[in-house]
């Protein structure tokens, strides 16, 4: 059991990597699938973005209990990079085609 | 971070239900008064005509005598509009007309007699759905920080009822448990026992929430579909993720173009029967879903009638409109469209927010769950104060904080009712010819709550400041239907007998809700369910 300042920094950390880390990690997720999803524009926007709640809620729960938390930091950057790499490939493309 | 999966969710459940439980209980009582919004705003302007069950017209009847009216008094207008109120306690039909873009003149029919009403002067109220608009809009505050600020908070009370639900091994066998006099175990059975009970209904309104204003929240897909810097032409309404806007994103079927007007100029020609359209619209639709008439260049050959669905969220229409040349009658309807399943699944969840399909009983049902939300909170909340509290009487643990959760409980969950109990005693003693009247009731409002805040420090005892304002709260509740009969003869005496029957259960329900907060302040001062009774002989005060 952690005590003092190092609970606190640990609190600090989870609540950083849940809350914002988690919402950009939502963001992206919810866009990707945007771009992914058939149907016409507003349609893969609107159902993309509808479940979107549930999972940063999910994303925020599994920061909160996860023992290791440096390694929820490597997923979180580590999805929301990829998938800010591909929403911008998807997103080139769609420009140029 | 801790060893279980159970023990890391009841930590968030903890904190992410202390952190937003007092904005979120103003959310739920707030939004849970404004299932009777109608109906609470009938009660504070006692001058509107009775609502009468008196069987209305039939809407052809109505039409055709609207359009005798306006045949001799707007036959040169530009535009006639018959629009029957959405209400759901009214129902007169507002016939106006317009040129040039500007409102001319309106008549008001009343439905039942089809006669012309004459207007009443009303007084100013915020109403109903002043109480309403506070569960998303807040006060004293800009729209979008409001929205932002409870879109935030609704967030966290997602997460707090997931991780409420992980938290419990057994969440049958809780919800069957009560421990009455046990002091914190039973505030947790009364917590288990008022969640689990209407837990659907917790989570469906926590969601829709978040749908309502999705634009503002997760705004991300949106941004990068249409830009970022996109300008919608009414921002928040028109808006691809905006319920309200959903026809206008739906772009399988685009609304068809209006037929081409003619290319020579029209000439007069006298206007179709309209009572005869009625009839269509209504076999069409079913009695009571015509939402509005509007009839462009009434007596011109060009004149087009356009009749409006009336939506009331789970009644769902592929045809939204009915289009008719308004010489001869002919059926110009565009085709019906078929709306896309995220429409669908967004239309339902704001239609079950909303509940405007509801009837009588179905509001109530509503109304209790809604109650049974702001229960949940508080339990919540006060379970918060209770567990801690023996640690506090020990001496060790955090006593500010403590102090402040106390104040912050009883402040929120005692001074929130006690506050709307002067918002309704403000519509009755304050001047009626009081300017900005509206204001000063959400002013009456706030100042009550602010006051039982600063009773609730200034008292050193938590249990004397319950029972205090818990008294003075039943009082004000119980007093509603006595100031009512003083000043209005709008009272239960003529409501029951006359069969108004939307007043008299107003008056009522004032009375029910003192008597239950009177109850409650007696079993708080009995001391054996009490939230934060002090150990006989110990005071427990800022510095405890």
């Amino acid at each position: 059991m952690m005590s003092g300042w190092r609970y606190r920094l640990n609190i600090l950390s989870r609540i950083l990597a849940g809350f914002g880390g988690g919402y950009v990690l939502t963001s992206l997720i919810v866009t990707f699938a945007s771009l992914c999803l058939p149907g016409n524009k507003a349609s893969a926007v609107l159902m993309a973005t509808m479940p979107g709640f549930l999972i940063y809620a999910m994303v925020i729960m599994a920061v909160f209990h996860t023992r290791n938390l440096l390694k929820a930091w490597i997923w979180i950057a580590g999805g929301s990079g990829s998938l800010a790499m591909a929403v911008l490939l998807f997103a080139n493309r769609g420009a140029g085609g | 971070m801790k060893d279980s999966f159970r023990q890391s969710m009841a930590w968030l459940h903890r904190w992410t239900g202390l952190i937003v439980g007092w904005v979120l209980y103003f959310v739920f009582m707030t939004g849970t008064a404004g299932y009777f919004d109608e109906e609470i705003t009938l009660w504070m302007q006692p001058e509107a005509p009775p609502v009468t069950s008196a069987a209305a017209l039939p809407a052809a009847e109505i039409v055709g005598r609207a359009q005798a009216v306006l045949q001799v008094r707007a036959p040169d207008a530009e535009r006639w509009s018959l629009d029957p109120s959405w209400d759901r306690l009214g129902h007169d039909w507002y016939i106006s007309w317009s040129s040039d873009g500007q409102a001319q003149d309106h008549i008001i029919i009343d439905p039942v007699t089809g006669d012309q009403r004459r207007p009443v002067l009303l007084r100013e109220t915020a109403g109903g759905v002043g109480l309403y608009r506070l569960h998303y809009q807040l006060h004293y505050m800009s729209e979008h920080s409001a929205i932002l600020i409870v879109g935030a908070c609704t967030m966290l009370m997602l997460l707090a009822i997931l991780s409420g639900i992980v938290t419990h091994k057994k969440i049958f066998k809780d919800f069957f448990t009560f421990r009455p006099d046990k002091g914190q175990r039973s505030w947790l059975d009364m917590h288990n026992i008022v969640s689990v009970t209407a837990l659907p209904f917790f989570l469906v309104m926590t969601y829709s929430g978040l749908i309502f204003f999705m634009y503002a929240y997760m705004p991300a897909a949106m941004n990068v579909a249409y830009g970022s810097d996109a300008i919608w032409p009414n921002d928040g309404y028109s808006n691809p993720l905006n319920p309200r806007a959903n026809n206008s994103f739906d772009g399988e079927v685009e609304p068809g173009k209006r037929a081409s007007i003619h290319a020579r100029a029209p000439w007069a020609s006298p206007l179709t029967d309209l009572s005869r359209l009625v009839r269509v619209a209504e076999g069409e639709w079913g009695q009571g879903r015509i939402g509005g008439i509007s009839i462009a260049h009434p007596g011109r050959s060009d004149s087009r009638i356009t009749f409006l669905f009336m939506d009331s969220g789970l009644v769902y229409n592929s045809r939204r409109t009915l289009v008719f040349d308004g010489v001869t009658g002919r059926n110009l309807s565009p085709p019906p469209f078929r709306q896309g399943a995220p429409w669908l699944v967004q239309n339902g969840m704001i239609a079950l927010h909303e509940g405007l399909f509801a009837g009588p009983l179905l509001r109530w049902f509503y109304f209790l769950s809604g109650l049974l939300g702001c229960g949940m909170i508080a339990t919540g909340l006060i379970l918060w104060t209770v567990k801690r509290r023996q640690k506090q009487q020990r001496g060790d643990g955090d006593a500010f904080s403590y102090r402040l959760v106390e104040i912050l409980n009883i402040g929120t969950i005692v001074g929130l009712p006690l506050g709307i109990a002067a918002y309704f005693l403000a519509n009755r003693l304050l001047p009626v010819g009081l300017a900005a009247r509206p204001a000063w009731e959400y002013h009456a409002l706030f100042a009550t709550m602010g006051a039982a805040f600063l009773w609730a420090t200034v008292r050193r005892s938590a249990g004397q400041a319950w029972t205090d304002l818990l008294w003075i709260a039943a009082l004000a509740f119980l007093s509603l239907p006595l100031l009512n009969a003083a000043t209005t003869n709008r009272h239960l005496g003529t409501s029951i007998l006359g069969g108004e029957w939307v007043l008299a259960s107003f008056d009522l329900t004032m009375f029910a809700i003192g008597t239950l907060l009177g109850v409650a302040a007696f079993m708080v001062k009995r001391g054996q369910t009490g939230p934060d009774l002090p150990v006989r002989g110990r005071r427990m005060g800022p510095a405890a």
